[in-house]
This record gives C-alpha cells, sequence and structure tokens, in this order.
C-alpha cells in the first residue's frame, strides 16, 4: 500500500493493498493526520485496489479516533473489490461514504 | 623468555567479569601441563572456578562429553590430535555446534587460521598468551553464547506453547464422529477444510445438533491471525455453546453473539460470521450472515451454482444490530458451500484472487460424480491452493452435499458413531 499525506488539506489518498502488512504506517499516519488542525479528513480510495479484514479493521480505528476529536471522516470514491466489501459489510452505512 | 614467562609478567589487569558468566563451565585442552595451569590461573584470578582439563585431543573429546564445558580453550599443537580435527569433530556434534572453541595459537599464518576458522573454530589467542586478551575474548565469547542460547530457550518455549495452543484449537473443531453422525442422521455428507497460516488462526467453524436430524453450520473469521485472533476464536466458541436456546434461531443467534462481542472486542477487531441450519426433513435452510462471505448454493438436482447475499455488519462492530434470519430451499440434490476469504482472496502465483464469481464457476465446472471432499480440493486447486502452499490467510472451506444418498452402510456403524459421541462430549448424549 502507498499513501500520500495532505497534511494541510486533510487529505490521504490511499493507492495498491490494504491489508494486514500496513498496520503501523496506516496508524501512524491516523495519529498525525488527526494531531493536526482542521474539520473534515478524506481518505481518497479510488486508487485503493484491495482491502481485506484487517484494512476495514484498520478503518475502524481511524473512524473511532474521529469521533474522539469531533472531526468528520469521509471515505472518498472505494471501487471494484473495496466496494463490495464495504457492501457485503454494510460499512457504506457506518461511514460516511462518497462516491 | 619463554611464553610461559609472559603470562606472569603482564597479569596485571583489573577488569571485572560480569556476574552470571564465572560459572561458566571452560575446559582447557593442552598438553604443556605448565601452559594448562597458568591458563587456569589467569582464569581463577578472574573468579572462573568451573574449570577442566584434557592432555590432549583425545581427551578433550572425552571431556566434552563428560564435562559439557561452555566454552573450550584449545591448544592447536598437540601431538595425538591437531587443534583442526578437534574442532572439526567438535562441530559435528549437533550439542557443540555452537560452543565457543577458542584456539591458542603461537602462527600468525593467513592461510593457517582461515583454516582454523573454516574447521569451526569461533576465535584465537596468539601465543603468548596475554591475560587481558584472554579474558576480554573468554568474556565475550561466553555472552554471545549465553545470549544465544536465551534466545533458543525462549523460542523452543514459546514454539512448545503455540503447539499446544494449536492442539486445543484443533479440539474447538468439530470431530469427525460427531460429523459423520449428523450426516448419517441428516442423509447427506459433510466435508471440510481448515488451515491457518501460522500456527495459530483467527477462523473457526462448528456444527451445532439441534434437533430431528436438524443441525447448525457456523463459519466464524476474525480480523488478523496469530495469537490475538486464535484467542477470540476461544472466546467465540464458548459464546456460541452459551446460547443453546438460539441454535434454531440464527438471527437470533447473531444479533445476540454481537451484542457480547462488541462489549469483548477492542475497536478494530471484529468477526464475519455465517451461520446456517440445516433442516433436510423440511428441506430448508435458515441463514443470517454478519459480512461474511457469500455461500455459493445450488438448489436441486438441475440447479445452478449461485451466491447467496450474506451482506450485514460483522460481529463485534456496533450495538443494537438485529440480524434477520432468511430461509431458503435445500431440496435433494443441493450443495451447500461455505468458505472464508482466506480462499477467495487468496493470491495465486501471478498475484491473481479466484474471487467469489471464480469459485462460483469452478463449482459450476464440478461434476455430480464428485464427493464433497473432492469438490474442496477442486475448488482449491482453481485457487492456486495446494498441500504445501503457505497460506497469507486462514483459510476454511465447509461443504453440505444432498447430491447423493450416502452410501448406506448398515445401521450399526451409525449407533456406533452415536455411542462414541455420547461418551466422548459430555453435552453430547442431551
Amino acid at each position: 500500500m502507498q499513501i500520500h499525506i495532505d497534511r494541510a488539506g486533510g487529505q490521504i489518498a490511499m493507492s495498491g493493498e490494504f491489508t494486514f502488512t500496513d498496520h503501523i504506517p496506516f496508524k501512524e499516519m491516523v495519529t498525525e493526520i488527526f494531531a493536526a488542525p482542521g474539520r473534515a479528513v478524506v481518505i481518497d480510495l479510488s486508487k485503493l485496489d484491495f482491502i481485506d479484514s484487517a484494512g476495514l479493521g484498520m478503518l475502524l480505528l481511524a473512524r473511532d479516533e474521529a469521533k474522539k476529536s469531533h472531526r468528520e471522516l469521509i471515505l472518498r470514491h472505494p471501487i471494484g473489490q473495496v466496494k463490495r466489501m464495504f457492501t457485503v459489510t454494510r460499512f457504506n452505512t457506518l461511514f460516511k461514504v462518497e462516491e | 623468555m619463554s611464553p610461559v614467562m609472559d603470562i606472569v609478567e603482564s597479569a596485571a589487569d583489573e577488569r571485572v567479569v560480569p556476574e552470571g558468566l564465572v560459572d561458566a563451565r571452560i575446559l582447557i585442552a593442552d598438553d604443556d601441563p605448565l601452559c594448562r595451569r597458568l591458563v587456569a590461573g589467569v582464569l581463577r584470578a578472574q573468579k572462573f572456578t568451573n574449570i577442566a582439563f584434557a592432555e590432549g585431543g583425545l581427551s578433550a573429546m572425552e571431556q566434552l562429553r563428560r564435562f559439557r564445558p561452555d566454552l573450550l580453550l584449545l591448544d592447536m599443537q598437540m601431538p595425538d590430535m591437531s587443534g583442526l580435527d578437534v574442532c572439526r569433530q567438535i562441530r559435528v556434534q549437533a550439542d557443540f555446534a555452537d560452543t565457543p572453541i577458542l584456539v591458542q595459537t603461537a602462527t600468525v599464518d593467513r592461510k593457517k587460521m582461515g583454516e582454523l576458522f573454516s574447521a569451526g573454530a569461533s576465535d584465537f589467542l596468539s601465543k603468548p598468551i596475554n591475560p587481558s586478551e584472554l579474558i576480554a575474548r573468554v568474556v565475550v565469547h561466553l555472552e554471545r553464547w549465553n545470549s544465544l542460547r536465551a534466545l533458543r530457550d525462549y523460542r523452543e518455549r514459546i514454539s512448545r506453547e503455540l503447539d499446544a495452543a494449536r492442539r486445543m484449537q484443533v479440539e474447538l473443531l468439530p470431530d469427525p464422529i460427531t460429523l459423520q453422525w449428523a450426516a448419517r442422521t441428516a442423509d447427506l455428507r459433510i466435508a471440510s477444510y481448515n488451515r491457518s497460516s501460522s500456527e495459530l488462526g483467527g477462523d473457526l467453524w462448528g456444527m451445532l445438533p439441534i434437533s430431528n436430524g436438524a443441525f447448525g453450520i457456523f463459519l466464524a473469521d476474525f480480523t488478523g491471525h496469530g495469537v490475538n485472533a486464535a484467542l477470540n476464536t476461544f472466546r467465540l466458541h464458548a459464546l456460541i455453546h452459551e446460547y443453546k436456546a438460539l441454535h434454531d434461531d440464527p438471527g437470533a443467534l447473531l444479533s445476540m453473539l454481537n451484542e457480547r462481542l462488541v462489549r469483548l472486542l477492542r475497536v478494530g477487531q471484529f468477526a464475519t460470521f455465517m451461520y446456517v441450519v440445516v433442516d433436510h426433513r423440511a428441506g430448508v435452510l435458515k441463514c443470517a450472515s454478519a459480512g461474511a462471505p457469500p455461500a455459493i448454493l445450488v438448489q436441486g438436482t438441475d440447479g445452478r451454482a449461485r451466491l447467496c447475499d450474506s451482506s450485514g455488519f460483522p460481529l463485534g462492530v456496533e450495538r443494537g444490530v438485529r440480524y434477520r434470519t432468511s430461509r431458503r430451499k435445500f431440496p435433494v440434490g443441493s450443495l451447500l458451500l461455505l468458505f472464508s476469504d482466506g480462499i477467495s482472496e487468496f493470491p495465486d502465483a501471478k498475484g491473481e484472487r479466484i474471487g467469489d464469481d471464480g469459485l462460483l464457476a469452478a463449482l459450476n465446472a464440478c461434476g455430480p460424480a464428485l464427493t464433497p471432499q473432492e469438490v474442496i480440493d477442486r475448488l482449491c486447486g482453481c485457487a492456486g491452493i495446494t498441500e504445501g502452499t503457505p497460506l497469507p490467510d486462514d483459510t476454511t472451506i465447509v461443504c453440505i452435499d444432498r447430491r447423493a444418498s450416502p452410501r448406506r452402510d448398515d445401521q450399526a456403524s451409525c449407533d456406533r458413531a452415536a455411542k462414541q459421541l455420547a461418551m466422548s462430549s459430555p453435552g453430547g448424549g442431551r
């Protein structure tokens, strides 16, 4: 997985595959982005090809972090397998997902 | 001046040997009695007390077995056996493959030194021996040896414990007798596949006998794998058996499990879960799913395989979720396949995944003559999973097959299985 962070804009763009092995970089990134001031945090998923259940679990951690710091978390444009996973696990109703 | 005198004259270093090392067993192998005594004298001056001696190569090999030294100080030139040969003979013994061997040599010939190290020496001490150097090298090698041993002991202990835990986890799965008994009673066949990515896994499946030959099959997959996920499978197993009254009501069971797990699991942990009650008398399946991969169902002899909707919140994510039970026909000739994402998301040699649709197509290509176990093997093959392939994720597949009546053996074997079941599990007779 590759992550590009735009701190000022509160934007994170993820690409590649989001799995078990990305636990540590993702956690660090979440801590960092929520430490920076701002309102909404957007995670752009339009270039993310694959997510497994560990990846979904990490999104839940980000959601928890957003709640704690009274910030809005938006997942933008999931595609393919990621979109299907969101549907089957109803994650599309847990998060604010922008198509 | 002799080399021996050198030792005496320069023995003035006041270094302190770390505690815990002074008990180390040190073997001094030298044919010259004076050398042995003086090397021992330097060691004793530093509080090393556990010292043994060998007068030559053969005696060194003998002492190795009896004294089992932690470190060997070996003279290069001994009349009965060369230091090189002693090194080689020690290193072929598994017990002493890593024991530090410090060779004392008068020559500093590069080619000879090369031979020495390739024969298995750990280090060398040039003669005449300098006491500070001797102590420094002995300490370095003993410390290294100690940490190596501690690491190895630790690894062995962890590996033993993981092994024991793995056996316990295997015992959570349905035993073959119970399964065979349930399958015969319901006049169908059940086959399964379960393999973890490491010693312990986060997948769990089970069979819950209900009544009149009906039974429930569940398949759970916790986030991640390894110890954490595995401990959660034990929790879930206990919870499922706590709610026996709900075993016939998939939606209610899932709702209850969710309420319990949501309070137990940390944020970011959850389980996907599929539960199906198989009622062969009514020819019906009752299903509920918590975000599990879709089950694949073939309805009746002429049916095509299709994916069953399995959407729902995974267990342990949100409080107050009500899961619904859906009913599906399951007449004679039907087949049901449950699987964890370990198979659908397994990356093959090209990095490609078979996916739910690929499994569906593979199942449609399976002829009716295949046994359920053969169906599972075929699907694994299509996904690229073979016997020895390391799995990146825990993988479980369960196949329930009503396509052909199982071979009818005499009633006795069924009764036998039932009896064994009643004896092996305390709740089995109820």
